[in-house]
């Protein structure tokens, strides 16, 4: 009963940030349930929590791994994969002309179009504020892997949400100037 | 000294604060004197800013909550009785417990104990008389292996429970007859055949009469005793 009592004054603060991930990451009609398996199984392997640690880092690894197992059974290639390319590319074409532009396109069909890795990363750095480190964990794949999926999460975001007609143009890569 | 190069080399390194301190000061120095940088870090936020404000904006169900208290069953039981012997004997168990704090930590497990056994049998629970064969092992040392309950053994001393072949935990009615099995230390690890009443459902058993057999187990949960015979 006791154990009941603090995995409910534990996990369930998180029930909303789960929930907004969820929901990006696996559809609105997917996210209920998603959110509800992944309760079930923090509360069925809570023994293995260690108290004191991160429960919030916790709770979104077990939410990345039933992520992982739904998307296994509804499609046949695997989410995350090989395919995702190496490196980072680092914001030398981000020229004043480019970064003047409003970034005016609809943010909800820009987060669509990103590519689930990239997505993953951004919403757990970028709008669940969790450390590099952190999302290593949950994504179960190394700090540099991190590094480049916001990288790539944040370029790619940039790129759909500028305005219409000037998506299909990409920023010119320009010299840029050494102090 | 940093340039741009390497600025925006680290650029989400910055903006995430994950650089170590040296390379942060840097990055400061050079966005004091670099407009073109510091508009890279202000389109960066400023989308951040548009992202977050957007996820955290969409309605969560109201009933989210409810729904996931419901998914949450309650743990094991540690007895295998039927839901309304439970609920009378937690009505005994918080009755016991909260006028035998009094006693101490060992009295008032004692107590729960006691009166689990005597719920059990007071309702007239099915029973048969048995000759098995288990380990003596610690309760609340295997409760706490199996289902992460705190275990109070290094203050209060173990408590002997029987552990048959099948894994499954009997506790011992506490009677002069089984006391040693109960609270003698050097039983743990030993294997015993038991005769008595086993209370299946309670998940308990009366002892009458025991053997000692064969030497102490080197590693107690790795050699369990054989099949429990009934009559």
């Amino acid at each position: 009963m006791r154990a009941r009592r603090q995995f409910e004054q534990l996990a369930l603060p998180h029930l909303p940030a789960l929930y907004r991930v969820a929901r990006q990451t696996g559809g609105l009609q997917a996210a209920d349930d998603l959110v509800q398996e992944t309760i079930l199984r923090a509360w069925t392997y809570f023994d293995s929590f260690a108290p004191g640690t991160n429960c919030r880092a916790w709770l979104f690894r077990i939410l990345h791994n039933v992520w992982i197992s739904q998307w296994r059974k509804s499609r046949l290639e695997f989410p995350i994969g090989d395919s995702e390319p190496a490196g980072f590319e680092p914001y030398y074409d981000w020229e004043p002309e480019f970064l003047d532009e409003q970034l005016s396109a609809d943010m909800q069909s820009a987060l669509d179009q990103l590519p689930a890795p990239y997505r993953w990363a951004v919403l757990l750095v970028d709008v669940e504020e969790l450390t590099y480190q952190e999302a290593a964990t949950i994504m179960e794949c190394p700090l540099g892997t991190v590094m480049s999926r916001v990288n790539r999460g944040r370029r790619l975001l940039a790129q759909g949400l500028r305005p219409a007609g000037t998506a299909g143009r990409a920023p010119q890569v320009a010299k840029v100037r050494h102090r | 000294m940093m340039d741009c190069r390497q600025f925006r080399e680290i650029a989400d390194l910055y903006l995430d604060r994950e650089l170590a301190p040296e390379s942060q000061v840097a990055a400061d120095h050079h966005l004091r004197d670099c407009p073109q940088c510091a508009g890279v870090v202000s389109h960066l936020t400023g989308m951040r800013t548009r992202l977050r404000e957007h996820v955290r904006a969409q309605p969560v169900p109201p009933d989210l909550e409810a729904r996931a208290r419901l998914r949450i069953e309650p743990p094991a039981r540690w007895f295998s009785v039927p839901a309304w012997a439970a609920a009378a004997a937690v009505l005994l168990v918080v009755g016991a417990a909260s006028w035998m704090t009094l006693a101490g930590p060992a009295g008032a497990r004692n107590s729960i104990a006691r009166a689990l056994e005597t719920v059990s049998l007071r309702i007239g629970l099915p029973s048969e008389a048995v000759t098995l064969e288990a380990t003596v092992l610690c309760r609340d040392c295997e409760l706490e292996k199996r289902y992460g309950v705190r275990q109070m053994c290094e203050t209060i001393g173990h408590h002997g429970a029987l552990v048959t072949a099948d894994g499954r935990i009997w506790n011992i009615v506490q009677q002069p007859e089984s006391a040693a099995l109960i609270e003698d230390q050097r039983m743990l690890g030993q294997k015993v055949r038991v005769h008595g009443v086993l209370y299946r459902e309670a998940a308990s058993v009366a002892v009458s009469s025991y053997e000692v057999l064969g030497q102490k187990a080197a590693s107690a949960s790795a050699q369990l005793g054989e099949r429990v015979f009934a009559p």
